[in-house]
């Protein structure tokens, strides 16, 4: 299934790359999505991703289609999900 | 003592003298120091009902216990009134150099009142306190002015903070701003004007001791290896502006005075943007390993040569909220804010709702005099800027911030004066963050998101941000005890993902600093008393329950636009939250604090905020 990624902040900033269009195997979850963009995008380990569990670092959720924040990297993704890398802190 | 100076300057510009009082070992552990220590004495040294231009309101500063060592972002004080623009306690945070100056000449807590015959400013030299001749300084901006101070006392070390030209004018909403940081938000830079004090320099030579240095150091470098990690990346390489293109994805960005939740040229004015095209360089404030401070810099066109640091409320407030999407015609605003003195979320919502009145035919080129105040003319914000800085035309309702200016104008524009007990909103659309508008409502000093960070619940998905429940009451209240506790200890707010345990953490720092036994139910309740004392204040100068509102935008009009579209907080919705906010809290359901918590607290005031 096609799953468009969104990076959002330091993710962004990292790969140089605002958005991507991942193809995943049907029953893919978000374990799946950040293994395959860790893969890609080493970089964002340690800042966004972190080592090992692929779980976001405190700063970073994944956020679905705009309107749910997760870190439950079990979450089963659905053909044209859109995944955020979204970045959690406010302030300004 | 440790980390303390132990003294608190109180400064009499009506007659004028000065004098030196020990700083009590009691305020400490009760208020410890910051916030804490310039509410208390607040409260001590005002009278109820005091004028905020009356000489008897108090301006005071108030370090924290880590100035001046070498715990990260510790330099910091607050400036503390009662404010101008709201009524009600107005307390900001500044800090670097000055701050850690300020500790140096000996003192805690500098406490002004009364007013001086001309403009005049204050040399504090150590030991030696004087009040000089400003007339030389009358009308200059606030990087002149540092200039002109440090040139008559023949130093360039000297630390100055001053006003502008908005502070002389007693523009409600001007700022105090020193080494290039600002106390903002609450108009103290007019109730500074109001004394003809133009600036307080400062030279200090002494020295802060640390009750134990060793495991202070210790501690601290691990805390810069953690400031230096990802918990503060954001803010270090794209700074606080990379909030733009998040807010706006989920809807929260308001656009043009609020009439929209998202804005079609995020991408212009956004921090990838300013970091790619305008930053020149990125600078920390004294004792920050952080660094956020993002200098900008316009380098062609009709705004070349404009420079100034970009954060995200600013950004917010004179860019979307105004419909500019000119990168370096928001530089080119913030800029002049910095110079005359004036706060930059206030200026921007004012414009906007300046903007909406125009394009819907409640006022005229006429009333603007002659400025075509339209959305996404920046030509006419440049203006507009000019003209409420100098208290000139227009600028002179404009300069009492977009409450009462909307009350004057009347014809309905109050409906979209975006303020919260007269103080205009930071960039956060509150209808799609229910948590976040409760604490808005509630906030002590107005609207405001440094008050509690009642966003993050909502932000970070710890709660649905689109429903309003009971549980927020209780979010809320420890959300601003969190806050009291930092602008207490007085650290920057950048810092608080580098704990892992942050009140037993901070209350180990403090003892190692102050060497006074402090325990985390202590910290955690001096953050509550602080609240709690904040309110009573509010209660003694007039503060009801109507009080704790939102916009009537807010509250009427949902969100028009993006994936919060529809979502509004209805009077229900405030209502039940409120509720639960005066519920946890402790207080009556009319958000009257009781005996029982103000003997808990110790408070030492009666229910009408007499001390006792
Ligand atoms: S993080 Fe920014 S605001 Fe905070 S102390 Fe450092 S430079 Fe100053």
């Amino acid at each position: 299934m096609k799953i468009t990624v969104e990076l959002y902040g330091i993710a962004r900033y990292l790969t140089k790359t605002k958005e991507i269009e991942l193809s995943l195997k049907d029953d893919a979850c978000l374990y799946d999505l950040a293994t395959v963009l860790v893969k890609r995008y080493p970089q964002l380990l340690g800042h966004v991703i972190a080592h090992q569990t692929y779980m976001t670092e405190k700063t970073f959720k994944f956020n679905i289609n705009g309107t749910h924040m997760t870190q439950d990297l079990n979450l089963k993704l659905h053909e044209m999900d859109h995944v955020l890398l979204f970045p959690i802190d406010g302030g300004g | 003592m440790f980390g303390y100076m132990g003294r608190i300057l109180h400064v009499d510009l009506s007659k004028p003298k000065f004098s030196v009082q020990p700083l009590p070992e009691a305020l400490c552990k009760q208020y410890i120091g910051g916030v804490g220590f310039s509410t208390r004495l607040l409260f001590n040294h005002v009278p109820p009902q005091t004028h905020p231009f009356h000489p008897d309101n108090a301006l005071i500063f108030a370090t924290g216990p880590f100035a001046g060592t070498m715990f990260p972002t510790g330099n910091k004080h607050s400036v503390t009134t009662k404010s101008p623009l709201t009524g009600f306690i107005g307390d900001s945070l500044s800090g670097s150099f000055w701050t850690h100056e300020v500790k140096k000449a000996g003192y805690d807590v500098i406490v002004v009142k009364g007013k001086a015959a001309e403009l005049s400013y204050l040399f504090i030299d150590d030991d030696h306190v004087t009040i000089r001749d400003a007339q030389f300084l009358k009308s200059h901006t606030i990087p002149e002015t540092e200039t002109l101070v440090r040139e008559d006392l023949e130093d360039r070390t000297v630390k100055v903070a001053s006003i502008g030209i908005a502070g002389e004018k007693q523009v409600l909403f001007a700022n105090i701003a020193n080494d290039r940081r600002t106390a903002g938000r609450t108009g103290g830079g007019a109730v500074m004007g109001s004394k003809n004090l133009k600036a307080i320099a400062v030279r200090g030579t002494k020295t802060v001791y640390v009750a134990d240095i060793e495991k202070l150091v210790e501690l601290c470098l691990d805390l810069y290896k953690k400031a230096q990690g990802p918990a503060t990346e954001k803010y270090r390489i794209l700074g606080t502006p990379s909030n733009v293109l998040t807010l706006n994805r989920i809807a929260c960005l308001p656009t043009r005075n609020w009439q929209q939740a998202t804005f079609e040229s995020a991408e212009k004015v956004s921090g990838e943007y300013m970091l790619e095209h305008h930053v020149t360089n990125i600078v920390a404030c004294s004792s920050c390993p952080i660094a956020c401070d993002h200098n900008c810099t316009v380098k062609q066109g009709p705004y070349a040569g404009a420079t100034t640091s970009i954060d995200y409320e600013s950004l917010y407030a004179l860019g979307p909220n105004c419909g500019i999407d000119y990168f370096p015609a928001i530089i080119k605003a913030c800029e002049l804010c910095d110079q005359y003195g004036i706060d930059t979320i206030s200026t921007g919502v004012i414009i906007a709702w300046v903007m909406e009145c125009y394009e819907r035919g409640l006022i005229t080129e006429k009333t603007t005099h002659g400025v075509e105040a339209r959305f996404g003319n920046h030509d006419a914000v440049i203006q507009l800027i000019h003209m409420m800085a100098q208290r000139r035309g227009f600028g002179e309702v404009l300069g009492l911030g977009v409450k009462k200016a909307s009350e004057k104008i009347g014809k309905g524009s109050e409906h979209f004066a975006i303020h919260v007990k007269g103080l205009e909103l930071p960039g956060y659309d509150i209808r799609g963050l229910k948590t976040a508008a409760l604490g808005w409502a509630v906030s002590a000093r107005g609207g405001c998101h440094n008050k509690s960070g009642a966003y993050e619940p909502d932000i970070s998905g710890e709660v649905n941000r689109f429903q309003a429940e009971i549980s927020r009451g209780k979010i809320v209240m420890d959300s601003e005890d969190f806050v009291c506790i930092m602008d207490s200890l007085a650290i920057c707010k950048f810092l608080r993902r580098c704990f892992d345990n942050f009140y037993t953490e901070l209350a180990k720092v403090y003892t190692i600093i102050t060497g006074i036994n402090l325990t985390v139910n202590e910290l955690k309740q001096a953050g509550e008393r602080i609240s709690n004392l904040k309110k009573a204040f509010n209660i003694r100068e007039g503060w009801t329950r109507q009080d704790d509102s939102l916009p009537t935008r807010v509250m009427k009009d949902p969100i028009p636009d993006g994936i919060a579209k529809g979502s509004v907080i209805t009077g229900e919705e405030l209502d039940m939250m409120l509720d639960a906010y005066y519920k946890a809290r402790g207080w009556s359901q009319t958000g009257l604090l009781t005996k029982k918590k103000m003997l808990e607290l110790e408070l030492n005031v009666d229910h009408k905020g007499a001390i006792q």
